[in-house]
C-alpha cells in the first residue's frame, strides 16, 4: 500500500514538473503574442482553424523577427494575414521576444533554429553564422530580383552567395523638428556652417538645438559612427588599419577635425546628454524640447508613437561640403532560412520569402515601418525623409562598423568615446582609443 | 544565469520533498501502534529509508542536469575557443584565462564587483539592522509599518531599477539644486563618480527588505528577562545592545551575510538597467562583462572564463566568512 502510495506520489511529481514546464512555454507564447494588435491575432486563428479542418494539417512555420519596435511588428503580421489567408496549407507564426539577438544566439547554439528569422547580413556575427552552415544560401531565388542592386551586394556574402532577403535599410541621421524649423525660417542644412549657423539661430530663440543620449554606451556607439562617418570618410579604416597594427589614432587629423566638430556640437547640445536614456531623449524631442536629435532609423516609430501629431524629417550629418557628407547605412531588416529546417519547410519559407518581396507586400511594410525598403518598386511619399533617401539612393553611404570591425574592438571603443563625452577632451581620447585597441586587438 | 530556472525550482522540489517525507513518517507512526513494536520499527526504519532515499533522487537527478552539467559544461568551455555558435570548438589550455589576467578591463570590473559587494553588505546589513531594532520597538501598526517596509522585495530588480532611473533624471536634481548642493543638481547616474553609489543605493533599497525580516525574526527569539535583569543592573541602551542583542543576532547576522555577499557579486540587473556598465564603465560589475562578453562580443569561452574566475572569487570570500562567523553560524 504505502509502495504503491510513494510511487503514485513520485509520478504526480514528475508530472507537475512537467506539466510547469509546459505551462510556462504556453504562457511565453501567450506572453510573446500580446505584444501584436489583438484583432489581427483573432483574424489569424479563424482561418487557421478553418484550414485544419479542410486540409487536415497546415505546415506551421516559425517566423522569429527581431524588431522590438510597433511599426515594423505591425507591418510583418499584416504580411503573414495576407498570406495566411492565401496559403491555406501553410501557416506562418511570428515570434517576436525582448533582446531578439541574444535569444537568437542562443537558440542557433543550441540547434534550434527558426526556418525563417530575420537578421543583419552585413555584420560579422552573421559571416560566422554562414560560415558554420546555419543559414540557406538563396543564391538564384527568383524573388532576389525584386531587391534593388545595391541593397543586394550589401548582403553579398564572402563566398558571393546571397544568405538573406535584403528588406529594409537602416540609416543613422539627424532627426529634426519640421515645425520649430519652419517657424525660424529655417533650411535643411547641407553643409558644416550651414549646420551651425542652424544651430546658432535655434540657440538665439532659445531652443535646445541638439538632443543628445549617451546613457548607454551602445547608443554613443551610434552617434560615434554617425559623426565619425560624416567628418572623418575614412574613419572607420582607419580603426580597421589600427586593429591590424598598421597605424595609430593618435595624431591623426582626420580624427582630430572630427571630435572637434563634436565639442562644437555638444556646445550646441544638452547638457545632461550622459543622463540620458534614448527614450527619455526621443520624448523631449519629440515634445518640441531639441530642435534636432542623432538617431538611426529604428527610432522614428518610437518618436513617432511618442507624439502623433510631430512633423518629422530627417536629414544626413552634413559634413563641410556636400561631397564629402557620408551617411551610416546598412541592412536593417534581412530575411533568412535555417540551412537546418527540413526540405518540405524550407519550400514553404521560400514561398512566404517570395510574398515578402512582391512589391505591393513591401509597400505594407514600408508604410508600417518606415525605414527605407529594399524592394524594387516601393513608393516614399513621406516628404520629411526624402533628403535621407537622396543621400541612400546616392550611395554617399558607409556601412557599420560591425560589417568589419569585431564586436569586442567597438564596445569597448564605444566606452571611451563615452569618457570623450564626459570630459570632451581630444588628446586623451585619441590616446585612449590607442590604448583600447591595443587591448582588444590582441584578442 | 541560463541557471536561473532550475535553481530556483530545486528549492521548491526540495521542500515538496521535505513535505512528503514528514508526512510519511506520521502516517508511518501512526500505523505502527498495537501491532509488535520491536520487529516493525526496525523493518520500518529500514523501508523508511529506502523511501526516503528514493525522495532525494528526483531533486539530485534535477541538480545533477540543470546544474551541475551545466557548471563542468562551462569550466570546460572556459578552456575553448568556442563562440557560441560553432559546431566546432578547439582546446586552447589557459589561453582565455592568461588573456584575463592582462586585460585591464577584467581588473577594473573586478575590482567595482567588490567595491559593489562592500558597499552593499555594509549598507543592506546596517540599514536592515537599524530598521529591524526600530520595527521591533514599535508600540502600534507593527505589522502594517512591517508590511511597508517589505514592498520593495515584492517588486522586480529592472522595475525598481527603471523607476529610480526616473527619479535619479527627473526628481533627484530638484532636490540637489532647491538644497543647493552642487553633486546632486545632476543625474547622480551621470558621473564616474557618482554611478557606482547610486546603483549601490537602489540596489539595498529593495536588498534590505529580505534582511530587515529575518533580523526581526532572530530579535524575538530574545528573551525579555535578559533586558529585564540588564536594565536592574543599570546597563545602558549601547551595553544591552552590545552585550545581548548583538551575541542573540549573530547566526542571523551570517545568514544575512551570505545572502547578500551573494547578491552583490551576482548582481547584474541594477546595473544593466540604470547604466548598461557606464558612464565610460564605473558600474561595470562583472555580471554586465561576462554578458557582453557572451552575447554581444560573441566571445563564449572568454565569458565562462571570467564566470569561472567570478566562482573563485565568491566561493573564497563565502569560505572566509563561514569561517569567520563560524560560531554564530552554528549556534543556529
Amino acid at each position: 500500500m504505502r509502495k504503491k502510495l510513494a510511487v503514485i506520489l513520485c509520478m504526480t511529481m514528475i508530472g507537475m514538473c512537467f506539466s510547469g514546464c509546459g505551462g510556462q512555454n504556453q504562457t511565453a507564447s501567450a506572453g510573446s503574442q500580446e505584444g501584436q494588435e489583438a484583432e489581427p491575432k483573432e483574424q489569424e486563428e479563424e482561418p487557421q482553424d478553418a484550414e485544419e479542418q479542410a486540409s487536415g494539417e497546415a505546415l506551421t512555420i516559425e517566423f522569429f523577427q527581431q524588431k522590438g519596435e510597433e511599426g515594423p511588428q505591425k507591418g510583418y503580421q499584416a504580411i503573414i494575414d495576407k498570406f495566411n489567408a492565401e496559403n491555406p496549407d501553410i501557416v506562418i507564426e511570428m515570434n517576436t521576444v525582448p533582446d531578439a539577438p541574444t535569444v537568437l544566439t542562443s537558440r542557433i547554439s543550441s540547434g534550434d533554429i527558426p526556418v525563417i528569422f530575420s537578421d543583419f547580413p552585413t555584420q560579422v556575427a552573421f559571416r560566422q553564422k554562414v560560415a558554420n552552415g546555419y543559414i540557406q544560401d538563396l543564391t538564384g531565388q527568383l524573388f532576389l530580383d525584386n531587391v534593388e542592386a545595391s541593397s543586394l551586394e550589401l548582403a553579398k556574402q564572402e563566398d558571393g552567395g546571397y544568405y538573406a532577403l535584403s528588406y529594409s535599410r537602416s540609416f543613422m541621421g539627424v532627426y529634426y523638428n519640421r515645425a520649430i524649423f519652419a517657424e525660424h525660417g529655417l533650411e535643411v542644412p547641407a553643409t558644416w556652417d550651414e549646420f551651425l549657423s542652424v544651430c546658432e539661430t535655434l540657440k538665439a530663440a532659445g531652443i535646445t538645438p541638439m538632443g543628445l543620449h549617451g546613457k548607454d554606451p551602445g547608443r554613443v556607439g551610434h552617434t560615434f559612427q554617425c559623426t565619425l562617418n560624416a567628418w572623418a570618410p575614412h574613419g572607420v579604416e582607419i580603426i580597421e588599419k589600427a586593429v591590424a597594427g598598421e597605424t595609430k589614432i593618435e595624431g591623426n587629423e582626420e580624427f582630430i577635425q572630427a571630435f572637434e566638430k563634436m565639442k562644437t556640437l555638444f556646445s550646441y547640445a544638452n547638457e545632461d546628454a550622459l543622463a540620458l536614456s534614448d527614450t527619455q531623449c526621443y520624448e523631449q524631442f519629440a515634445n518640441g524640447q531639441y530642435a534636432m536629435c542623432i538617431t538611426g532609423s529604428y527610432a522614428r516609430g518610437t518618436i513617432e508613437s511618442l507624439n502623433a501629431d510631430l512633423d518629422l524629417g530627417i536629414f544626413p550629418l552634413p559634413n563641410n561640403t556636400v561631397e564629402t557628407t557620408k551617411c551610416v547605412a546598412g541592412i536593417d531588416a534581412a530575411i533568412c532560412v535555417s540551412a537546418k529546417a527540413s526540405e518540405e519547410e524550407k519550400e514553404a519559407a521560400y514561398r512566404f520569402l517570395a510574398f515578402l518581396a512582391e512589391p505591393e507586400n513591401a509597400q505594407i511594410f514600408y508604410d508600417n515601418d518606415g525605414a527605407p525598403s529594399c524592394i524594387k518598386g516601393v513608393v516614399n511619399n513621406d516628404e520629411g525623409i526624402a533628403p535621407i533617401i537622396e543621400i541612400l539612393n546616392a550611395g554617399r553611404t558607409h556601412d557599420w562598423m560591425a560589417s568589419t570591425i569585431s564586436n569586442n574592438v567597438s564596445t569597448d571603443l564605444y566606452s571611451v568615446v563615452q569618457g570623450f563625452w564626459a570630459d570632451q577632451d581630444v588628446d586623451a581620447l585619441l590616446k585612449n582609443m590607442d590604448a583600447s585597441i591595443a587591448v582588444t586587438s590582441v584578442e | 544565469m541560463e541557471d536561473g530556472g532550475s535553481v530556483k525550482l530545486l528549492p521548491s522540489l526540495a521542500f515538496t520533498a521535505v513535505l512528503l517525507q514528514k508526512s510519511f513518517s506520521i502516517m508511518c507512526s501512526g500505523k505502527a501502534k498495537g501491532m509488535d513494536i520491536n520487529m516493525k520499527r526496525t523493518s520500518m526504519k529500514i523501508k523508511g529509508a529506502y523511501i526516503y532515499f528514493a525522495f532525494t533522487v528526483i531533486p539530485a537527478a534535477l541538480y545533477t542536469f540543470f546544474y551541475v552539467i551545466s557548471v563542468i559544461n562551462g569550466i570546460r568551455y572556459s578552456f575553448t575557443d568556442w563562440d557560441g555558435m560553432s559546431m566546432e570548438y578547439h582546446y586552447v589550455g589557459f589561453k582565455n584565462y592568461r588573456m584575463l589576467f592582462r586585460n585591464p578591463n577584467f581588473w577594473n570590473s573586478l575590482k567595482t564587483t567588490l567595491l559593489y559587494s562592500c558597499m552593499l553588505v555594509v549598507s543592506v546589513i546596517l540599514a536592515s539592522l537599524f530598521l529591524a531594532i526600530s520595527l521591533n520597538s514599535l508600540k502600534c501598526f507593527k505589522t502594517f509599518v512591517k508590511s511597508i517596509f517589505f514592498v520593495p522585495a515584492m517588486i522586480g530588480g529592472v522595475t525598481i531599477a527603471l523607476i529610480w532611473d526616473q527619479l535619479f533624471y527627473r526628481v533627484v536634481p530638484m532636490i540637489g539644486q532647491f538644497l543647493g548642493i552642487g553633486w546632486l543638481s545632476q543625474s547622480l547616474l551621470m558621473t564616474g563618480k557618482t554611478a557606482l553609489p547610486a546603483v549601490v543605493f537602489v540596489q539595498a533599497w529593495q536588498a534590505v527588505a529580505m534582511p530587515t525580516v529575518i533580523f526581526i525574526a532572530g530579535l524575538q527569539q530574545i528573551p525579555e528577562e535578559q533586558y529585564e535583569s540588564a536594565k536592574i543592573d543599570g546597563a545602558t541602551a549601547f551595553a544591552q545592545f552590545w552585550y545581548i542583542t548583538m551575541p542573540y543576532l549573530l547566526p542571523t547576522v551570517t545568514v544575512n551575510l551570505v545572502l547578500t555577499i551573494k547578491q552583490g557579486f551576482t548582481s547584474f540587473d541594477f546595473p544593466y538597467a540604470m547604466t548598461g556598465g557606464g558612464p565610460v564603465r564605473a558600474t561595470e560589475v562583472i555580471g554586465i562583462l561576462i554578458y557582453n562578453d557572451a552575447f554581444k562580443n560573441m566571445r563564449f569561452s572568454v565569458a565562462n572564463a571570467e564566470a569561472c574566475v567570478l566562482f573563485v572569487v565568491v566561493a573564497a570570500f563565502s569560505l572566509t566568512q563561514l569561517k569567520l562567523t563560524g560560531k554564530g553560524g552554528g549556534r543556529e
